[in-house]
C-alpha cells in the first residue's frame, strides 16, 4: 500500500560517450495509493526505462523516487517493497509452481506454515490451486505469467506492483481472462499498480487512470474519459481512439467577434467557452473532432447552413459500425466519419458532415486550448 | 516424400559408413578371429573377450581411466562454470579472454604434450626446479603420483578453457530479467546462481559434460608425449592399451575385442549420464 | 570486479607453459641443459631457421591445414541436411540414427586404427589426405551433426513455411534463407571441425606415411628418431600453436555467443 512520487526523473543511458541516449527527459508523476494506472506511448518513449526506476533496476540520472513520502531513489528494489512482473514470464522452472510462489518468502526467512497459507491464498485467489505441485515448464506462457505476477504480490508488505507488457506473449484469446485475474488480484489486494503497454485497450481497460509518454516526456496524466474527451494535445488526440481524432491544420478567424475555425474554405463554429482564448491572429492551428461525433446527414438538410457538403471516398466496415471517409467540397481535407453498420453509405456518395461546437476541439502550435 | 529425410542423411550416412560403419563391422569380425602372424586365421568365438577380461594389465586401464575421466569431471566443470561467472561482461577484457582461452584448444594434442614435458622434465623443466627450492622431490618419470597429478593437471590446463567457453556463452544467453527478477524476489548471490544460472545453463553444462566425458575417455597423445603410459603403467589409460595391443602385440583379434569393450563402456557411460542431466533440476511437487 | 581476479590468475597460469616453451625455443641447446634460464640469455633464432628452411617441416604444415580444411568441407556438407532432417522432420528410427550418430562421437580413434588401416589401404588411399580427412569425419560429423541440430532447432518451423509460401523453391529457400539463419552454427560446427581435425595425432599417424604426413606426425616422429634437440622440438610447438592462435582470433566473436549451441 503506498503512494509513488515520481520526481523530476531525467535518465541518460551511456553517459558521456558517443552513444549517449536520452531516454527520459523530464517526468514528474504521482500515483495514489491503491489506483490501477497504466503507461502508455509508442514503443521507444521510454516507459520501459521509467518503469526499471520505479521498481529499483535502474538508477536515474536525475531526479527522484519517493514512497509514501519516503526517499528510496538509492533503494534496491527488495528494501522497496515493489514488485514487477516482466515481458516475459520469468519463472524459475527448476521449482514447481508452489516453490516459485514461496520463493520470495523464502528468502525473506517466513517460516514454512506461513509460507503455505500465504501461498495457497494467493493461489486461490489467481486460480492455480490445481497446479500447486506441477513443473511451470509445460504450462504456457499465460499461466506463467500469472504465476510471475502470484510471486509479485505473495509478500504482503509488498506497496505497489508494475507490469512491464505483461501480455507480448500470451495467446490474443486468452489475454481477456488473464487481465481479469491481474485485476480482481489488485483489486483484492489494493495495492498500487503501474501497468505499461503499447495497446491502448489494455491501458483503458485495466486502469482507473492512463499516464501517457511521448519521447522520453510525460503528455498527459487522466482518466481513460479525459483522455478520449479531451486531449491535451494532438499527440493524444491522435494516439487514443481507434480510429483516432480527426486532426487538421485550420486557420482562425473572426467575423462580428465572434471567433471561429476555418477549413477548406469553410468556416467552422467552435465552443462559446474558447472564444475569449482565440486570437484570430494565429497561424499554427489544429482543429480535432472525433469520428463519432461528427454528425452525418445523407440527404440535403433543410437548413444547409451548419454542414458542410463532402464526398465519401472509402468505407471501411468495423465490428457495429462503418468508417467512412469523405473529402470535403473544394478542398482535400479527409475527414473520417463514423456511422452505423446499416447506414446506406458507398464510395463516390455525396453527404453533409455537421462539426457540432462542443465536439469540436482547438489546437494552437499542437497544444489544446482547453488545457492553456 | 517419405524418401526425403533420407535424402538429407544420405551424405553423412555414406560418410559414416565409411568412417564408422565399415570399420566397426571388421572389428567384430577380427574380434572372433585369432590372428596370429604366420598362422592362417579361424574363429575362437569369444576367447578373445575373456582373455582381455582377464588380464590384468587391461582392468587396470580400465580402472585407471575411470578414475581419470571422474576425477576431471568433478574438476574441471565446475572450475570452468565457476571461472565463466568470473569473466567480464563487456569491455576490451571479454575478447582478450575469449582469445586467451581458445589458444590451448587449437594446441595439437601432442604439442600439448610437449608443452608439458619441457615444462616438467626432470633435466630442463622448471617444475621440479620449483619443487626442489621447497625442499621436494618431484619426477614423474620415476614417481607414479607425480605422473599422475601431472597428466591431471595438463588435462584441466588444456580442457577448462573449452567449458569456460560454452558456459560462457551459455550464461550470456540468459535473458537480463531473470536476474532482475531474482533481484526483486530478494534472492542471495548463491540462490540466484542455483535457481536462475543453474536451470538456464542445463542445456549447455550437458554439452559440456558429454563431450570431456567422450574426450577425456579417449586421451592418447597427450601422456603418450608426457609419460610414455608410465612410470610402469601408471598412466596408461584405455587409448594406449588398446594402441598397443592393435599395433604392438602382434594380436590384433584381442585388439579388436578390446575396442569393442571400450567402445561399449563409452557408449553406455554417456547415455547414462545423458538421461540423468536430462533429467536433473526439473521442479517436482513439494510443500 | 574481485571475482576477475581468478579468471586473471587462471589465464596466468594458461600462460606459463606456453610460455616456458616460447622461452626454450630461442635458446640454443647449451643453454636449455646447462642451467635454468627465465629468459633467454643467448637469444637465438636458430631453433626457428632450422625448420623454416626444412621441406620436411614445411610440408607438415601445408599437410596438416589442407587436411583439415578438408575435414571441415566433408563434416559441413553432410552435416547441414541431416540437421535439418532431424529438427525438421519426424521418420521412422530418427531418434535412434541420431543416438547412433552421437555414439560415434564416442568412438575411441584408438580402436578404429587397425580396421581403418585395412579400409583405407583397400581404397588405396593411404597416405593421401582423403585417407586422414575422411577418418576424422568419424568424430567430427556427429559433433556437427549435434551442433547444428540445436541451431536449426532455434528457428521456428514458420520460417521455412513462409518462404515456401512466397514462392521460394526449396533450394533458394536453402541458400538464401536458411543457411544466413544458421551462419553462426556453421562457424561453430566449422571450427569444431577444424579444431579437432588439427590436433589430433593416433588416426593421422596410423594412416598416413611421407607424403602426407601432418606437423603433428612430424613432430611425434622428430621426437622420437631426431635425438633430443629440444631447442628445435619447442620452436617447432611453438610454430604448431600458430595458426590455431590465428584462427581463434579470427572467430573471437564466435566464441562469445556461438558456444551455447543454440541450445539455451
Amino acid at each position: 500500500m503506498a503512494e509513488i512520487d515520481v520526481r523530476d526523473i531525467r535518465h541518460v543511458y551511456e553517459k558521456g560517450t558517443e552513444n549517449e541516449t536520452v531516454a527520459i527527459k523530464r517526468v514528474n508523476l504521482t500515483l495514489e495509493d491503491g489506483t490501477a494506472n497504466a503507461l502508455l506511448g509508442p514503443s521507444g518513449c521510454g516507459k520501459t526505462t521509467l518503469l526499471q526506476i520505479i521498481s529499483g533496476l535502474l538508477t536515474p540520472t536525475d531526479g527522484q523516487i519517493l514512497i509514501d513520502g519516503e526517499d528510496v531513489t538509492d533503494q534496491s528494489p527488495a528494501e522497496r517493497d515493489v514488485a514487477q512482473v516482466f515481458q516475459f514470464p520469468v519463472i524459475y522452472d527448476s521449482m514447481s509452481v508452489y516453490g516459485n510462489l514461496a520463493f520470495p518468502l523464502r528468502n525473506s526467512g517466513v517460516p514454512e506454515d506461513e509460507i503455505r497459507d500465504r501461498v495457497h491464498y494467493v493461489a486461490d485467489l489467481l486460480d492455480l490451486e490445481d497446479i500447486l505441485q506441477d513443473s511451470p515448464a509445460g504450462l504456457g506462457p499465460e499461466m506463467n505469467q500469472l504465476i510471475a505476477l502470484g510471486r509479485g504480490i505473495i509478500r504482503e508488505e509488498t506497496s505497489a506492483i508494475l507490469f512491464d507488457e505483461p501480455m507480448t506473449d500470451v495467446e490474443p484469446y486468452r489475454k481477456l481472462t488473464i487481465r481479469r485475474r491481474v485485476k480482481e488480484a489488485q483489486r483484492e489486494f489494493g495495492i498500487t499498480a503501474l501497468y505499461v503497454t503499447h495497446d491502448q485497450h489494455e491501458a483503458l481497460t485495466f486502469a482507473d487512470k492512463v499516464a501517457i509518454m511521448d519521447v522520453g516526456e510525460l503528455v498527459q496524466y487522466d482518466t481513460g474519459q479525459n483522455l478520449y474527451e479531451n486531449p491535451t494535445n494532438t499527440f493524444i488526440g491522435h494516439f487514443i481512439g481507434s480510429p483516432g481524432m480527426n486532426l487538421f491544420d485550420c486557420g482562425v478567424g473572426e467575423s462580428n467577434g465572434v471567433p471561429y475555425a476555418e477549413l477548406g474554405g469553410h468556416s467552422i463554429t467552435v465552443a462559446e467557452k474558447l472564444h475569449s482564448r482565440i486570437d484570430p491572429s494565429w497561424t499554427d492551428c489544429q482543429l480535432g473532432i472525433r469520428p463519432n461525433s461528427v454528425e452525418v446527414a445523407f440527404e440535403e438538410p433543410a437548413d444547409t447552413s451548419e454542414y458542410v457538403p463532402a464526398s465519401v471516398n472509402q468505407v471501411e466496415l468495423h465490428s457495429g459500425f462503418q468508417i467512412a471517409t469523405a473529402v470535403l467540397e473544394g478542398s482535400d481535407v479527409e475527414v473520417k466519419a463514423r456511422v452505423a453498420h446499416d447506414d446506406p453509405v458507398d464510395d463516390g456518395d455525396f453527404v453533409w458532415l455537421k462539426f457540432p461546437g462542443e465536439d469540436v476541439r482547438l489546437f494552437h502550435k499542437q497544444e489544446s486550448l482547453e488545457a492553456a | 516424400m517419405k524418401q526425403r529425410p533420407w535424402l538429407f542423411l544420405a551424405p553423412a550416412l555414406i560418410l559414416v559408413s565409411i568412417s564408422a560403419f565399415i570399420p566397426l563391422i571388421t572389428v567384430m569380425n577380427y574380434s572372433q578371429l585369432s590372428l596370429l602372424p604366420g598362422s592362417a586365421p579361424y574363429f575362437i568365438g569369444l576367447e578373445n573377450f575373456q582373455a582381455i577380461l582377464r588380464d590384468p594389465a587391461f582392468t587396470g586401464a580400465l580402472a585407471r581411466q575411470f578414475l581419470f575421466s571422474i576425477l576431471v569431471l568433478i574438476t574441471e566443470i565446475p572450475l570452468g562454470l565457476g571461472l565463466a561467472l568470473c569473466m567480464p561482461n563487456e569491455g576490451v577484457g571479454v575478447g582478450v579472454s575469449l582469445v586467451l582461452l581458445g589458444i590451448p584448444l587449437l594446441i595439437p594434442w601432442n604439442v600439448v604434450g610437449i608443452i608439458w614435458r619441457v615444462f616438467t622434465r626432470s633435466d630442463i623443466g622448471v617444475v621440479p626446479e620449483v619443487f626442489s627450492w621447497m625442499g621436494m622431490n618431484y619426477n614423474i618419470s620415476q614417481f607414479t603420483a607425480d605422473a599422475w597429478w601431472t597428466v591431471l593437471v595438463m588435462d584441466i590446463w588444456h580442457w577448462t578453457p573449452l567449458v569456460i567457453l560454452i558456459c560462457f556463452a551459455g550464461i550470456q544467453a540468459i535473458p537480463q530479467e531473470y536476474y532482475m527478477a531474482a533481484k526483486i524476489d530478494r534472492a542471495s548471490p548463491w540462490k540466484t546462481f542455483r535457481y536462475v544460472t543453474l536451470p538456464n545453463l542445463r542445456g549447455v553444462l550437458i554439452i559440456a559434460v558429454l563431450l570431456r566425458l567422450m574426450d577425456s575417455f579417449k586421451i592418447y597423445a597427450e601422456p603418450f608425449v608426457l609419460t610414455g603410459g608410465g612410470p610402469g603403467s601408471s598412466t596408461t589409460f584405455l587409448s594406449t592399451y588398446t594402441s598397443r595391443m592393435a599395433i604392438g602385440g602382434f594380436q590384433m583379434g584381442r585388439g579388436a575385442a578390446t575396442s569393442l569393450i571400450y567402445m561399449f563402456v563409452v557408449i553406455l557411460l554417456s547415455f547414462v549420464i545423458y538421461i540423468i542431466m536430462l533429467n536433473l533440476g526439473q521442479g517436482a511437487g513439494e510443500e | 570486479m574481485k571475482r576477475q581476479y581468478y579468471l586473471v590468475l587462471f589465464l596466468v597460469i594458461l600462460a606459463i607453459p606456453i610460455y616456458w616453451m616460447l622461452n626454450m625455443s630461442f635458446k640454443n641447446n647449451a643453454e636449455i641443459i646447462q642451467r635454468l634460464t627465465f629468459y633467454p640469455h643467448n637469444f637465438t633464432f636458430e631453433n626457428y631457421k632450422e625448420i623454416i628452411t626444412s621441406e620436411f617441416w614445411r610440408s607438415g604444415y601445408i599437410n596438416s591445414i589442407s587436411m583439415s580444411i578438408m575435414n571441415v568441407v566433408f563434416v559441413v556438407i553432410a552435416a547441414v541436411p541431416a540437421s535439418y532432417a532431424f529438427s525438421r522432420w519426424d521418420f521412422r528410427g530418427d531418434k535412434h540414427l541420431f543416438f547412433w550418430f552421437l555414439t560415434n562421437r564416442m568412438a575411441p580413434p584408438a580402436a578404429f586404427m587397425v580396421p581403418f588401416f585395412i579400409l583405407y589401404s583397400n581404397l588405396n588411399l593411404i597416405d593421401t589426405y582423403w585417407a586422414v580427412a575422411l577418418a576424422h569425419c568419424l568424430f567430427n560429423l556427429p559433433l556437427a551433426i549435434w551442433i547444428l541440430e540445436g541451431f536449426v532447432s532455434g528457428i521456428p518451423k514458420e520460417i521455412d513455411e513462409m518462404a515456401f509460401i512466397d514462392g521460394h523453391s526449396f533450394v533458394s529457400f536453402f541458400w538464401k534463407i536458411f543457411l544466413p539463419l544458421i551462419a553462426p552454427g556453421l562457424g561453430v560446427a566449422a571450427f569444431f571441425a577444424f579444431m579437432f581435425s588439427w590436433v589430433e595425432l593416433l588416426l593421422a599417424r596410423t594412416l598416413t606415411n611421407e607424403a602426407a604426413q601432418p606437423i603433428t606426425v612430424t613432430l611425434t616422429r622428430s621426437l622420437g628418431a631426431g635425438g633430443w634437440d629440444w631447442g628445435v622440438l619447442a620452436a617447432a610447438g611453438v610454430l604448431c600453436m600458430v595458426p590455431g592462435a590465428i584462427i581463434v582470433f579470427l572467430v573471437r566473436d564466435l566464441l562469445a555467443t556461438g558456444f551455447s549451441m543454440g541450445r539455451v
